[in-house]
């Protein structure tokens, strides 16, 4: 083998490793990141049951004679839940005027979700109830 | 050192990085053939959300050693003599290609948000991840191509063709029309599946106006990828075949218009679009199912 032959297949083999490395470190950091996110949700996370807060998220939207409540519910428990139960009460002079429901098919630990409650008469003349009715564990 | 040995070394290393990319680009272009259908599958997000940490480590390990097996059983036939510690060091980056490519096309359809939870995140990459990473490491394998006679045959007519001027206007429409068809096919083949489903709906609800537009240039990127970057066995076949779309950026555009055609065709069929819908609706449930229509439609470029 010449001389010049022999840088090059040693050049050659330098810069493929190289860029190899690079590619690998860039790699093996990608994969121990998710491996340490789990990692860390896992010591968290705890025995934790799931705890349901439901409350009112903005302005209240008046259009075309309709009335938009806004919500937001937020498991803020350590465990997963389907089926979520919200029921909306539009109370006035302490009667309940109107009522609304929905259902939210799943909520993971920490994930919230947002909605609206739409009434036919103005919330601001009496007042809404929001609660979470139910809930089931997958 | 010479300048002559300086100047060598340089280009040796840019041959390095060059490889390096094109294992990258031909891993992504396997993932995403292999890994789309299961992104449009509800239940593997919602899996992914309850899964425990510890299932879902394990579940990282054995998808490491799943793509272990199959890096080993490829370079078998491609580099006998290829160590562990190289399969290794694929594996790696298999795995690392995979998580990725998921993680963006997750967000991509927000299934991943500000909002969502770290632990239901990480389940929906896992889970997701698992057959992308796989498709990174059979992309090799994937789309390579037995009948290489008749295309040579066919490219050296075509060569002729050229050189002499004499390709007749009948013959492009014929390749054109055959491109077409083939991306048809293919389109079919990966979205068929998926356009009755009701995760077009959910993602078409969920997204925006700004996602849409970054899903046509993911859908745009990944089809030219697929079939003019990634380094296919079947590539140069395409850059010889002939038809009125043959230029790689013409190709890649009518090959995404056909797509979304495609889609919505499929749509129609499964009753999932109705002439009296909005024609905003129309628009985005053909953007998300033109998505893995358009990796199926390149899919059949390849193929033909």
């Amino acid at each position: 083998m010449t001389q010049i032959s022999k840088i090059r297949s040693k050049s050659k083999r330098k810069s493929r490793t190289f860029a190899e490395k690079v590619t690998f470190v860039f790699s093996v950091l990608v994969v121990s990141i998710l491996v340490s996110l789990v990692l860390i949700v896992w010591i968290f996370k705890g025995e934790r049951p799931p705890v349901l807060e439901i409350a009112r998220n903005g302005e209240i939207r008046a259009v075309n004679g309709q009335f938009y409540v806004p919500f937001v519910l937020t498991n803020e428990g350590g465990e997963n839940v389907e089926n979520v139960q919200v029921v909306g009460d539009l109370e006035i002079d302490g009667k309940t005027e109107e009522s609304g429901e929905q259902s939210m098919d799943f909520l993971s630990a920490g994930e919230r979700e947002e909605g609206a409650f739409i009434f036919h008469r103005n919330p601001e003349d009496g007042r809404v109830m929001l609660r979470v009715a139910s809930y089931k564990v997958p | 050192m010479s300048r002559s040995e300086r100047q060598y070394r340089f280009r040796m290393r840019q041959f390095g990085w060059r490889d390096e990319l094109k294992f990258l680009i031909r891993g992504i272009s396997g993932g995403f053939l292999f890994g789309i259908p299961l992104i449009y599958t509800m239940e593997v997000w919602w899996i992914g959300s309850y899964t425990e940490p510890p299932v879902k480590l394990a579940l990282l390990a054995v998808t490491f050693g799943v793509i272990f097996l199959l890096s080993r059983t490829e370079s078998f036939g491609d580099d006998p003599s290829e160590r562990f510690s190289q399969t290794f060091r694929k594996s790696i980056k298999s795995l690392a290609i995979g998580i990725i490519c998921t993680t963006f096309i997750l967000i991509l359809l927000r299934e991943i948000r500000i909002e969502t939870s770290l632990n239901e995140a990480l389940g929906k990459i896992i889970y997701e991840g698992m057959p992308f990473s796989i498709g990174v490491a059979l992309s090799k394998v994937l789309l390579n191509d037995t009948d290489d006679d008749r295309f040579e045959d066919k490219a050296d007519l075509n060569e002729n063709q050229y050189s002499a001027g004499a390709l007749r206007s009948e013959d492009l429409y014929s390749a054109t029309l055959a491109d077409i068809g083939a991306t048809f096919i293919g389109a079919f083949f990966i979205a068929f599946s998926i356009a009755p489903t009701d995760e077009i709906s959910m993602l078409t609800s969920a997204t925006s106006p700004p996602f849409l537009l970054a899903i046509i240039a993911a859908s745009l990127a990944i089809s030219y990828a697929i079939v003019f970057a990634s380094g296919f066995t079947t590539q140069d076949k395409r850059n010889s075949q002939r038809g009125l779309f043959q230029n790689p950026i013409d190709e890649t555009v009518m090959s995404y218009l056909v797509s979304l055609f495609a889609s919505i065709l499929m749509l129609l069929f499964f009753q999932r679009l109705n002439f009296s819908d909005p024609w905003t609706w129309w628009l985005e449930q053909a953007l998300i199912l033109g998505l893995p229509a358009t990796v199926g439609g390149a899919a059949g470029r390849l193929a033909v």
